[in-house]
């Protein structure tokens, strides 16, 4: 039976490392040209399958509009996974077997005549000038190296690429991802249900955080520009079994909070909320939040709604916060209302200030209160130290390999004439060049 | 008397900076398709000239943006050419035999200038996922890794017309093919290096910024390609001993995906990373 090794060992064979570059690369360009789920709408991907079912047929068969969680797409990345493993076992144990002392067989190798022979002392002299340092010694034979430590340059590059491969599997496999939208003045759940979204690792099933949330202030300014300049949210955070007094943050755009192992992280989706309280003629009240979404337009008005709750009316809400849309405060916000039941179509088109009510089928309906939201990130997983690690492994393997060179130089004394040979894995025309200039000093020693 | 907005004062000495790296160029085409030897060391010292008001101009828009030079194109292309003409001057001063990169790589800095200049110099302001410590590493290495990829380039192009013409006498003056093949692979090995980096480095900014450090973005992913071109290109060197035309070749295709990522694709892909260069 064949050892395990003999299956994989094909994997680092330069032919089919070059083929795994290639069609990594290939796989990921794909999923930049073909729109993917997840970046384009669900929309798009209904009119594009009514315009072409042919070729959404194909696309969606070999699910290339979900390239980067396909199966084809994860076993190529197990592939390379297993490839860039293997690769490191096999440069470990080489880097360890290397012997020291022997010239490999491909080191070039060239005669001094040398009628008196200097001592290893001065022929040392020339090869320290340069950097090199000595490494083992016998009476015929001396090892000089540069550089040493870069022989292992290669094995940690591709240590850290294996370590990120490996996060992106442990993301794809535990991660735990929402989006909630935080009203000020009110409080998370602490359970999934509190999310807009959630993205799950396969091995997960749910994401309850395990605290919760309050939304103290949110806070917002803009360059003169127009364009963005801040995004604060003032959050309370509490701890469901209540035995931690409550721990008070302020969450922005690049200053994330971690709580309890969860990461928070301030996102560009905020907006007003809306608030209605609709009381029945009995005097039961029902309190209603809608947030709305911010436009893209300046001026536009701030859009949302939905049903109410506990009642059969629909709400289309239009806000005009304001004639410069930048604050509230400054101006006095526009509300246009449209509400409509089932059965009766619209019971009412028109507009509401802040604090007034109307009249609905004989409920009052208050314009309660005008606040904002804040979209919250919340996100928790193991992925990240080893990603960091990866991307950080990279880095130094790749400084160790092309910053420096490791250059093996071995100088051997027969009789009268002095042997030097050279190895080196790279730069090899400027190591010949510097050997030939080593050569020469030693010459000039004879 | 007339007093002009700081806005055009930098403006005008980027004008001057354009004017002594053509002084330049001409000086380094004098010298290597004219055999003036004597040109190079006016080539050089008006490149080196020509850096003091391009400084001036990149710290004084520094200071009343009250961000590094990375928002916008006018911003990225003068610091990238900036740092591309330092760059040529330490190559072509500590090693001789390359000073023919400054005909391929000046011309490139003050036409990428002179785009620049033609674009939207108007103060573009940071949104706050821009403002980090690792955003600053990120670019600044990315700059590193462009300017490096811009000289490797130069130094394939001269090892293509060194391979096609070796009898021209221009191509006469250049160094041996294999010396030019050999500086390509250092370059590219020390923008491979620098490229790594920027990535690292930007995915902990977009960890810190979005909660992500991957999110298949079409800038991140482009360069992520671009990243496994070059890796393709090193270890075509290393297994099958690419050199020469070949890897000539292959530098030109892995250099055109770099400048696909930084330049062309935020124009073509809603990007969150788009805004840097609109």
């Amino acid at each position: 039976m064949k050892p395990p090794t003999a299956y994989i060992s094909p994997l680092i064979k330069p032919k089919v490392v070059i083929v795994l570059f290639i069609l990594a690369a290939a796989a990921i360009s794909l999923g930049t040209l073909i729109p993917q789920i997840g970046s384009a709408s669900p929309a798009f991907f209904e009119h594009w399958r009514r315009q072409s079912p042919r070729i959404y047929f194909m696309v969606d068969l070999f699910q290339l509009n979900q390239i980067f969680t396909s199966g084809w797409f994860l076993t190529l990345a197990c592939i390379i996974e297993l490839a860039l493993g293997y690769s490191i076992f096999r440069q470990f144990v080489n880097n360890i077997r290397k012997k020291q002392g022997a010239p490999p067989s491909a080191a070039c190798r060239e005669a001094i005549p040398c009628a008196t022979p200097p001592s290893w002392d001065r022929i040392a002299g020339p090869l320290k000038s340069r950097g090199y340092s000595p490494q083992h010694q016998d009476e015929t034979f001396y090892l000089f190296a540069k550089h040493p430590f870069a022989r292992w340059g290669s094995l940690i590059l591709h240590s850290g690429l294996f370590l990120l491969i490996t996060a992106g599997f442990i993301h794809l496999t535990f991660q735990q991802r929402g989006f909630a939208q935080i009203i000020e003045g009110r409080v998370s759940s602490g359970r999934e249900e509190m999310f807009l979204s959630t993205s799950l690792g396969l091995l997960q099933k749910r994401f309850d955080p395990g605290f919760q949330t309050l939304l103290n202030k949110f806070t917002h300014s803009y360059w003169d520009t127009g364009s963005i300049k801040e995004i604060n949210s003032s959050i309370l955070l509490f701890d469901d079994s209540g035995s931690v007094s409550p721990r008070e943050e302020t969450v922005a755009v690049n200053h994330p909070v971690t709580y309890k192992g969860v990461r928070i992280h301030q996102s560009y989706e905020y907006g007003y909320t809306v608030s209605f309280m609709l009381t029945k003629p009995g005097g039961k009240s029902t309190l209603t939040h809608f947030p709305l979404y911010n436009p893209d337009t300046p001026g536009a008005p701030w859009t949302g709604g939905g049903g109410f709750a506990k009642s059969p009316y629909f709400f289309t809400i239009q806000l005009f916060p304001s004639l410069s849309r930048k604050s509230p405060s400054q101006g006095h916000p526009i509300l246009y209302l449209r509400v409509s039941r089932p059965g009766a179509g619209q019971v009412f088109d028109g507009l509401l200030p802040p604090g007034k009510s109307i009249l609905l089928d004989g409920n009052l309906l208050q314009f309660f209160r005008l606040s904002w939201w804040s979209g919250l990130i919340y996100e928790k997983g193991s992925d990240m130290p080893v990603a960091y690690a990866g991307f950080g492994v990279i880095c130094l393997g790749a400084m160790l390999m092309f910053f420096f060179s490791h250059r093996e130089i071995y100088v051997t004394m027969q009789d009268s004439e002095i042997k030097i040979a050279g190895w080196t894995k790279r730069d090899r025309l400027f190591f010949n060049e510097e050997l030939a200039e080593i050569k020469k000093d030693i010459a000039r020693l004879c | 008397m007339l007093t002009l907005p700081i806005t055009q004062h930098y403006m005008i000495l980027n004008w001057i900076a354009v004017g002594f790296y053509i002084v330049s160029t001409f000086f380094f085409t004098l010298e290597l398709t004219f055999q003036k030897e004597w040109a190079i060391k006016p080539a050089m010292a008006s490149a080196l000239v020509g850096l003091a008001p391009h400084s001036v101009s990149i710290l004084g828009r520094w200071w009343e943006a009250s961000h590094g030079p990375y928002m916008a194109k006018y911003e990225i292309l003068t610091s990238i050419a900036w740092l591309t003409v330092l760059l040529c001057l330490i190559t072509v001063w500590k090693i001789k035999r390359l000073r023919a990169i400054g005909v391929f790589v000046m011309p490139l800095c003050f036409l990428m200038m002179v785009f620049a200049l033609f674009t939207n110099p108007g103060i573009h302001r940071l949104p706050p996922s821009l403002r980090s410590v690792w955003l600053v590493v990120h670019i600044i290495f990315n700059k590193i890794a462009a300017g490096s990829m811009i000289i490797a380039l130069g130094t394939s192009i001269l090892h293509l017309i060194k391979e096609k013409r070796p009898d021209r006498p221009m191509a006469a003056r250049l160094p041996a093919a294999e010396i030019l093949d050999a500086y390509t692979y250092k370059f590219v090995s020390f923008g491979f290096v620098f490229w790594s980096v920027t990535i690292g480095a930007g995915a902990i900014w977009a960890n810190e910024a979005w909660g992500r450090y991957w999110g298949w973005d079409p800038i991140e992913t482009w360069s992520a390609i671009t990243w496994l071109l070059f890796g393709l290109y090193l270890h075509l060197r290393y297994f099958f001993r690419w050199s020469g035309n070949k890897a000539a070749w292959m530098m030109i295709v892995c250099f055109t995906s770099s400048i696909f990522t930084l330049f062309i694709l935020p124009f073509l892909s809603g990007s969150i990373h788009s805004e840097y260069f609109k």
